[in-house]
């Protein structure tokens, strides 16, 4: 079988340009917009939205990225639940999307990649989501992804800014899908890699829907920058600090013991090397800044919502199949970090 | 993997040129198989040595990390608690020291003594400018000083604000130890803005002068 995984050195949200390479490019942009632009790149949300009118906006986005695993279906699954989520953690729906294909030309003559495409259809099937379109182009390595284009009420949009203190910080899915892609690849704890790839290739649609019953000061969708990345830029756009409890945090199995024997990727250490404005406590192993920054790839929702609300929210996610949902913080006054990792 | 002989350890893993987490797998296969028996991984990235140490240490391995050139080489030696061992240099005239836990890189046996705050006779400006060279070209360099005293001018370059200060930052990770002389700091009135490393009396620099292989600069 081909081992889609061995074209790619990094593969997932890790291959991701580092965020600090990012902000020097971006700003050397000059910015095209007009007054309809609600959200754009800017902000460091996760797509663009645009006001079609009082009713409707636009939201769009896209992501592609090499292979985090070697099989092609799931390779396929996980990109599109990949790509949807930017438009769940802005509270929309999404309606089409088209596929963004780079291949080697010996792998789809072998069928990898209509395997890789019916993988995604499989998920988008499920999000209700349509396949318009797409484009292809020859490649050493492997990439898919999506460009994804929903709808939101204009009103509910829910940003990466706007966390108020006194909220608590729900997330919906475990911490980990790094360190076990890694693990994955040398073939060990298997159960832990099983669990991350169905996290994975779970949509964030039913924590979207249920979330949008209650009071969302602000959410992203935690990915390649990591939960204390995609944290600290909502602590920084809303003027808090956001202190998380290291041993709340929902984890795969082992992912502490596979941290620990050093199967972290390499994109953890750009991510630690790139992201300011944490600081863990001293009581917690060194450990623990290893799965803190441990980049994700179709990672869960991370939800910011009046403390009143936390426990209901939690507890309607678990009942409706969201079982890692918890809270794992809470919105503190601007200290002197973005972030406050505790025991 | 490649069988190379090493002077450090009873079992090679060269893992040079493949990346993370293929070293880790591959330590801990050599590991589980034989786990009574010293093992030295050499990897050429940074990722893959922090990853390796992290390995050893997990295990409870003694673990000590070497650079000789651009590669890594990680030696694990269990029961490590007992052991305390001096290696044979790895390169040319090297020593190489080890501790547990410790990042140590191919430490030389010199000291240098910084005596100004530029390089060489002749020409202040020039010198300037050959300090900056000589900073970065030793932070490159596959053989570093244990130590670096700083007295008189030359303690302006320990300063927050010195430019050489990243530099001077990255030696000390690379485990060379700068101290800068405390009466001399006090003199220029910049005490309070030391960047790097630590504060040393006369008594520790006398001592490197007249027991050690020092080079005045």
């Amino acid at each position: 079988m081909v081992q889609l995984t061995k074209y790619a050195n990094k593969g997932g949200c890790a291959c991701k340009i580092g965020p600090h390479i990012l902000d020097q490019v971006l700003k050397q942009v000059r910015s095209v917009t007009n007054d309809n632009v609600m959200v754009d790149m800017t902000g460091s949300d996760d797509a663009g939205i645009y006001l079609i009118n009082d009713e409707m906006a636009l939201v769009q986005t896209l992501d592609f990225f090499s292979p985090i695993v070697d099989e092609p279906t799931l390779f396929g699954k996980i990109a599109a639940a990949n790509s949807l989520s930017d438009v769940y953690a802005m509270g929309g729906g999404p309606l089409t999307a088209m596929n963004i294909v780079a291949f080697p030309v010996p792998l789809v003559k072998e069928g990898v990649l209509a395997n890789v495409l019916n993988g995604a259809g499989d998920v988008l099937r499920e999000a209700g989501v349509a396949v318009v379109g797409g484009h292809s182009i020859e490649n050493e390595v492997p990439l898919f992804g999506l460009s994804v284009t929903g709808t939101v009420n204009p009103k509910g949009v829910w940003k990466n800014v706007g966390a108020q203190v006194g909220d608590v910080l729900v997330l919906t899915k475990p911490i980990g899908t790094g360190i076990m892609s890694t693990a994955m690849k040398g073939d060990i704890f298997h159960q832990g890699g099983q669990e991350a790839i169905e996290s994975m290739c779970a949509l964030n649609k039913l924590a979207c829907e249920i979330a949008r019953d209650f009071t969302i000061h602000s959410a992203t969708d935690v990915t390649g920058f990591s939960l204390m990345g995609h944290g600290s830029e909502m602590a920084r756009g809303s003027d808090v600090t956001l202190e998380i409890h290291a041993e709340g945090l929902p984890l795969f199995t082992d992912v502490i013991e596979a941290a620990s024997m050093g199967l972290v990727p390499a994109a953890t250490y750009g991510n630690r090397k790139a992201i300011s404005g944490v600081h863990i406590d001293a009581s917690l192993e060194a450990v623990w800044s290893d799965i803190l920054f441990d980049p994700q790839t179709s990672g869960g929702l991370l939800l910011s919502v009046p403390e009143s609300e936390g426990i209901a929210l939690v507890d309607a996610l678990q009942q409706a199949g969201v079982k890692a949902a918890r809270i794992i913080g809470r919105v503190v006054e601007q200290g002197a970090h973005q972030i406050r990792v505790v025991r | 993997m490649a069988e190379t002989k090493s002077k450090l350890a009873d079992l090679v893993v060269d893992v040079r040129g493949v990346l993370c987490p293929i070293p880790v797998i591959e330590t801990k296969k050599v590991a589980d198989a034989h786990p009574n028996q010293s093992i030295e991984t050499i990897v050429d990235n940074e990722v893959s040595r922090d990853n390796v140490k992290k390995f050893g240490e997990s295990r409870q391995y003694m673990t000590s990390v070497y650079q000789v050139g651009k590669d890594y080489h990680i030696v694990l030696v269990p029961g490590a608690n007992t052991v305390h061992v001096d290696v044979p240099g790895i390169t040319g005239d090297a020593i190489v020291g080890m501790t547990t836990g410790e990042s140590i890189y191919n430490m030389g046996c010199r000291v240098i003594l910084m005596t100004k705050d530029y390089l060489g006779e002749g020409s202040e400006e020039l010198g300037r400018t050959l300090m900056k060279t000589f900073w970065l070209c030793m932070t490159e360099s596959d053989v570093k000083p244990t130590t670096i005293y700083f007295i008189n001018s030359s303690v302006k370059m320990v300063i927050n604000d010195s430019v050489h200060i990243e530099n001077l930052k990255l030696l000390a990770e690379q485990g060379v130890e700068i101290a800068a002389c405390g009466i001399c700091l006090d003199y220029f009135g910049i005490k309070e803005q030391v960047g790097v490393g630590s504060i040393t009396n006369m008594y520790a620099i006398t001592d490197a002068i007249v027991g050690q292989d020092l080079v005045k600069l």
